[in-house]
């Protein structure tokens, strides 16, 4: 339906399925990083559910982590070069 | 001749200049909005963007000049630099339906990289601005802190959870009381930077408004008498 160059099947059922999956990207796409604490409070998700979608963008390679600590909440993840592709066809179909 | 040789000199020089200049500032406006910085001017991979945009940009300007359609330089500068926009965002050459050429997602691609390349920069600023908070954080008591993390832990992670993490806090330092508020103080930018930022303020006037309570005397503390 979306397909485009930087799509395969797995991006395209996780970001237009999952909803909580294409918020978590589209706001660390559009803030370029985020941490799991600030993506909880702008999506106002539980945090094991931020946790969950982040893993499976972070598998898609559309994220990936930066600074990690062991406090719970505080890794930050910013947006790849393939996320940022990907982002910019999300834009241009407007889901 | 010769005259004329260094007038086209001179006029190439002013439309190399207005190319490089204009390329530039359309890049800051352009790539402004989506990495959020001025910083990926500083970047290999923009050096390499540029002398792309640069190249074509200077094609444009050598096709413009061919036709004699422009005189002023800058002018002619300033049409080649949107000309060689207008070519990169559209530009495709198609053989038997097969794309042989298409512009676009060359340039996206380094687009992309500088968007990139910028994550690291603003968790890095994320993180200069939770440790700034948990320093100023830090002047409050011991006693104020302690409660109002394990408020936040145990919101978080749960009772059980948050005994055992408060324990491995103050396992850090355990006789120097200075170290054990930047512990709690740390920790608790960390879990909810936004609830601390909020709340800082009405911590920072309790923590005042408790330090100037007077101190009850005892009798043998009271004034001497006569």
């Amino acid at each position: 339906m979306f397909k485009q160059s930087s799509w395969d099947d797995g991006i395209e059922g996780l970001l237009y399925e999952d909803k909580v999956a294409r918020g978590v990207f589209r706001t660390i796409a559009e803030k370029l990083a985020r941490s799991t604490t600030q993506l909880s409070a702008d999506l106002g998700v539980p945090h094991d559910k931020v946790q969950v979608a982040l893993d499976q963008l972070e598998k898609a390679e559309l994220i990936q982590p930066g600074a990690l600590t062991d406090a719970p909440g505080s890794a930050f993840y910013s947006i790849t070069p393939k996320g940022s592709r990907v982002a910019r066809s999300l834009r241009r179909i407007k889901i | 001749m010769i005259r004329a040789a260094a007038f086209a000199a001179d006029r190439w020089t002013s439309i190399i200049l207005g190319l490089a200049f204009l390329t530039f500032i359309f890049d800051l406006i352009d790539l402004r909005p989506q990495i959020k910085g001025f910083r990926f001017v500083f970047s290999s991979t923009y050096a390499v963007y540029y002398l792309l945009r640069l190249t074509l940009a200077l094609l444009a300007a050598m096709i413009i000049e061919a036709t004699e359609a422009v005189q002023n330089p800058w002018l002619l500068a300033f049409t080649a630099v949107i000309s060689g926009v207008s070519l990169l965002q559209n530009f495709a050459l198609k053989f038997s339906g097969q794309e042989v050429i298409d512009l676009a997602p060359i340039f996206d691609g380094y687009q992309d990289m500088m968007i990139a390349e910028q994550g690291p920069r603003v968790i890095r600023a994320e993180k200069a601005k939770l440790i700034k908070l948990a320093s100023e954080l830090a002047v409050l008591d011991l006693q104020m802190l302690r409660p109002e993390l394990m408020t936040m832990l145990v919101s978080i992670q749960g009772a059980k959870a948050a005994k055992k993490r408060l324990e491995e806090l103050e396992s850090i330092a355990p006789q120097d009381a200075e170290l054990q508020k930047r512990a709690y103080a740390s920790e608790m930018v960390q879990l909810n930077v936004e609830y601390v930022a909020d709340r800082k303020k009405a911590w920072l006037a309790q923590a005042r408004a408790s330090s100037q309570q007077p101190v009850p005397t005892t009798p043998a503390e009271g004034p001497a008498e006569g």
